[in-house]
């Protein structure tokens, strides 16, 4: 294959290949799947407290209820009953404490969705009322309520998740010769991921004895190890497809109804459909890690960084999930993309009786972006020095370390944000400031780490078949809306040398294409790119030695490749490769502060994001949007409120998702490209980084109109105004 | 309860609960499942289908109000507004996950075609997207409104 068809299709705005599905009404979500006349419905049962003793389940009225075929209890899991991505401590179903509101009790398998349900409202469960915990900052008193008791044997409380100390220098030295200090205490609050499909899925028990759960995830292989040992199953037996995934954003990382799925099918020998509602949804998987922050800054006159010292609380809810992950992430992100010689990084991540929080487009970035850009906004006031020129004269350098001495490969194209960005903001001026109403402009930088990092083993593996009329690849990529199967399309037809749409991308079926990791940590376009390119790249040297495609057989050629990333350590190792690669962008927001109201309304964002190379510029202009209007919720209204660790915002409205009405109408992006050695084409994963300096950048502006600081998320209207009252008042 | 309407142009007899919903009827009975289930409660538009050429969020329409009237959903292929609103969504790349993109696209057909962006974003108020911040929604309205519907080629 010497000889190359036509213009590459990197870089060119390819349709995308599920988009013709979905505008049609033909993608077929989870809830979506027309199931046989012989199919059973299950129901969740689940408790009215999130946290107490289960002392017994009667199931004798809801056996009663026609349609009713089995109530399913912990003894009927009889593998390990647990599960949970990094530890397995979540129960299937619960067998005495109640931790958490993600907890199903029992599970109903009736012969109509509607008899499910009647019989789970019929389950009787005897609680016995468990003092709760939900207070973060009480977590670690020797006297708080114990959520895992079993966890005290590794950590010094057992409502330890994880700690983390990282110290570098010498701060209390540097503190003292330094000409400014910032002091300030952050703090952010849960939110819901709030994608548009309720969890729903279908299993069967097949013909050749073997479980298949249909349902929307990120991780398929995760899930299956899960369930393989929550249910006592040879892994060899669990098969997991795929269906259109109506949004993620993360919370789709965890499991929510795939094992209950397969339990229900495995008990009762027929398929089994569950849907969940909204209301279950928001029960049933976690939320955005809380924080508290008390952050630190030093600086000389000239406004270099001398030192930090920053301490992280992070709520980790009732399951451990991520979190003892995500605080070694949120210690790497906390001194941004600055070179900072002497740092005191601290953090626990504690568990609670409120929901578990997990993984959430940032991964404990976006809080730590939000102390630690206020700070140096809050530094550039004190100095009086433009906000641009205090991060351009900060900005580590590639030969240099961040905070925590993660060493860099590359800086990628971060000052080019910064210029770009301040260059397009200029071209047009601030509106005036009239009556109540003020207006500010704010900048943030930031950066995200792609791939997982801290030494995971962290890959991707593809298998592509070519023939004379195209090629299929096979790669387990969570198409979760970001738009994945279409690079990975692009990417093989630019390989390869064939138009896009002679490509075809077979994602679905653990079956039939290898595992490809998570659609998570913004790795995809990295990860399942490279095991695509590679994959490809090796079918085109046999294709060169049978002669070219004309002469291929008709089964054609195929290849396979596996993809790592670069190995990376724990933080415990001082100055090393942390995490494998970063992204970079700074945001400009223009906003307007209603000083009577305290509402605040977004009127411009400029973002400018260092992609390396734009492989499709419709996607990446969707994912910088999207990332923009939800950085615009988390700054602005977005908050997921508890009671008692229960979730009582259980709708859009209360979630404070924005609408078409809400969300910023002018967003400009600025694509930037650097020279990547990593990335396909230099490429990288950008679904993360887009939303990250938008929250910080949004607070900056609100000070630049009315001279407050907001340090809670979010920057609500009362907070907007007790911050102009205490203004009044001299308090600011 | 028997019901008789007309779904997409075509008459559709069904046997319904009187308490079903018409997302319910649409979904189940109709197999039409182009029709989202994002809420059940109105707020996120997911279900939103046409009523006798008015856009309604059909989980709170009764299966049992439609009767002798005429419902159109994503499915169908008759209304040359939704077909032109199709293409635009598609061209202008104006969806990720695409759960909110039939009842966007139902909602969209019915805007009028000089609807400033400001008035799109006030008729689009009560369909939630979580993915694309709305930007290439409004985009691809205004562009089929200015007839300018045609796909792009893919390579």
């Amino acid at each position: 294959m010497t000889k190359r068809a036509g213009r590459s299709p990197i870089g060119e705005r390819v349709t995308r290949d599920d988009g013709p599905a979905k505008v049609a009404g033909s993608a077929v979500y989870p809830q979506d799947l027309i199931v046989p006349r012989n199919c059973l419905h299950a129901a969740t049962v689940r408790a009215s407290v999130a946290c107490g003793r289960l002392d017994g389940i009667d199931a004798t009225r809801a056996l009663r209820v026609p349609g009713v075929r089995c109530v399913l209890t912990a003894a009927d899991v009889r593998g390990s009953n647990r599960f949970g991505l990094v530890h397995a401590d979540q129960p299937v179903l619960v067998e005495s404490q109640l931790r958490g509101a993600s907890d199903v009790v029992a599970l109903v398998v009736a012969t109509t969705e509607r008899a499910a349900r009647e019989g789970a409202r019929q389950v009787r469960l005897s609680v016995s009322p468990v003092a709760g915990l939900f207070d973060p900052s009480h977590a670690l008193d020797p006297d708080a309520p114990v959520v895992h008791a079993s966890r005290g044997a590794t950590t010094r409380h057992p409502n330890l998740v994880a700690e983390r100390t990282v110290c570098r220098g010498n701060v209390t030295r540097a503190f003292d010769r330094a000409a400014v200090l910032v002091t300030g205490d952050y703090e952010t609050g849960f939110v819901e991921h709030a994608f548009l499909a309720p969890e729903a899925g279908f299993a069967t028990l097949d013909d050749d004895g073997r479980l298949t759960v249909h349902v929307a995830t990120q991780w398929p292989a995760a899930d299956l190890r899960q369930a393989a040992e929550a249910l006592g199953e040879p892994l060899a037996r669990l098969r997991l497809v795929q269906e259109t995934i109506g949004g993620a954003f993360g919370g789709r990382e965890d499991v929510s109804l795939q094992i209950l799925l397969l339990l229900a099918t495995r008990e009762t020998a027929s398929p089994v459909r569950m849907v969940w509602d909204r209301s279950e949804s928001t029960r049933g998987h976690g939320k955005r890690h809380p924080f508290r922050i008390r952050h630190e800054l030093a600086a000389d006159n000239e406004g270099r960084l001398l030192a930090a010292r920053v301490d992280v609380l992070i709520d980790a809810g009732c399951y451990a999930s991520t979190s003892a992950q995500l605080l070694d992430n949120a210690l790497v992100h906390a001194c941004g993309p600055y070179n900072i010689r002497h740092v005191e990084l601290t953090g626990r991540a504690v568990h609670t009786n409120n929901p578990f929080t997990c993984a959430f487009r940032g991964f404990g970035a976006n809080q730590v972006a939000f102390a630690m850009e206020q700070q140096m906004n809050k530094l550039a006031t004190a100095l009086q020095i433009e906000p641009g020129e205090l991060r351009r004269r900060n900005f580590s350098g590639v030969s240099s370390v961040l905070g925590a001495g993660s060493t860099l490969a590359t800086r990628g194209g971060l000052p080019k944000t910064l210029q770009l960005a301040q260059r397009r903001a200029r071209r047009s001026a601030l509106p005036p400031s009239a009556g109540a109403v003020c207006h500010g402009r704010g900048l943030a930088s930031a950066m995200k780490n792609i791939g997982f990092g801290f030494g995971f083993d962290d890959h991707a593996t593809a298998e592509v078949v070519v023939t004379r009329a195209g090629a299929t690849v096979c790669v387990g990529t969570a198409e979760v809306g970001q738009g994945a199967t279409t690079v990975l399309q692009q990417i093989a037809a630019a390989s390869l040398g064939f138009p896009s749409d002679r490509v075809r991308v077979e994602w679905r079926d653990t079956d039939v294409s290898p595992d490809a990791g998570s659609s998570s940590a913004s790795r995809q376009t990295v990860a399942s790119g490279n095991a695509v390119l590679h994959a490809c790249e090796r079918a085109r040297v046999a294709i060169d030695a049978r002669g070219g495609l004309a002469k291929l057989p008709s089964q054609g050629v195929s290849a396979r490749y596996t993809f790592r990333f670069p190995k990376t350590h724990s933080l415990n190792r001082a100055r090393a490769r942390h995490v494998a690669l970063f992204g970079w962008s700074t945001c400009i927001a223009e906003v307007a502060v209603d000083t009577g109201t305290g509402e605040v309304t977004v009127l411009r964002v400029v973002n400018a994001v260092d992609a390396g190379r734009v492989i499709n510029p419709a996607l990446f202009e969707g994912q910088v949007e999207g990332g923009v209007v939800m950085g615009q919720g988390y700054a602005l209204q977005e908050q997921c409120r508890m009671l008692s660790g229960m979730p009582v915002s259980l709708g859009f409205e209360s979630f404070g998702v924005s609408t078409a009405v809400d969300a910023v109408p002018n967003i400009e992006i600025i694509p930037v490209e650097s020279r990547d050695a990593l990335g396909p084409f230099s490429a990288r994963g950008i679904g993360e980084i887009t939303m990250i300096p938008v929250v910080p950048a949004i607070t900056a502006a609100i000070h630049d109109a009315c001279g407050i600081w907001i340090d809670q998320l979010p920057a609500s209207p009362d907070r907007i105004r007790a911050a102009l009252a205490a203004q009044r008042r001299g308090g600011q | 309860m028997k019901l008789s309407l007309r779904v997409n142009g075509e008459p559709v007899a069904v046997t319904v609960e009187p308490r079903i919903t018409l997302l319910e009827m649409l979904r189940s009975a109709c197999q039409l499942t182009g029709t989202k289930d994002g809420c059940g409660v109105g707020e996120c538009g997911a279900c939103t289908v046409l009523l006798d050429d008015q856009p309604v969020s059909s989980c709170l329409v009764l299966a049992v109000e439609t009767q002798g009237r005429h419902v159109t959903t994503i499915e169908s292929h008759h209304d040359i507004r939704i077909e032109r609103m199709r293409a635009a969504f598609l061209e202008s790349s104006a969806l990720q996950c695409g759960f909110c993109t039939p009842g966007m696209i139902i909602a969209a057909s019915r805007i009028s075609a000089g609807a400033s962006a400001k008035g799109i974003r006030a008729a689009l108020a009560g369909n939630v997207c979580r993915c694309t911040g709305y930007t290439k929604i409004v985009q691809a309205i205004q562009q089929a409104s200015a007839g300018r519907g045609q796909r792009r080629r893919n390579d």
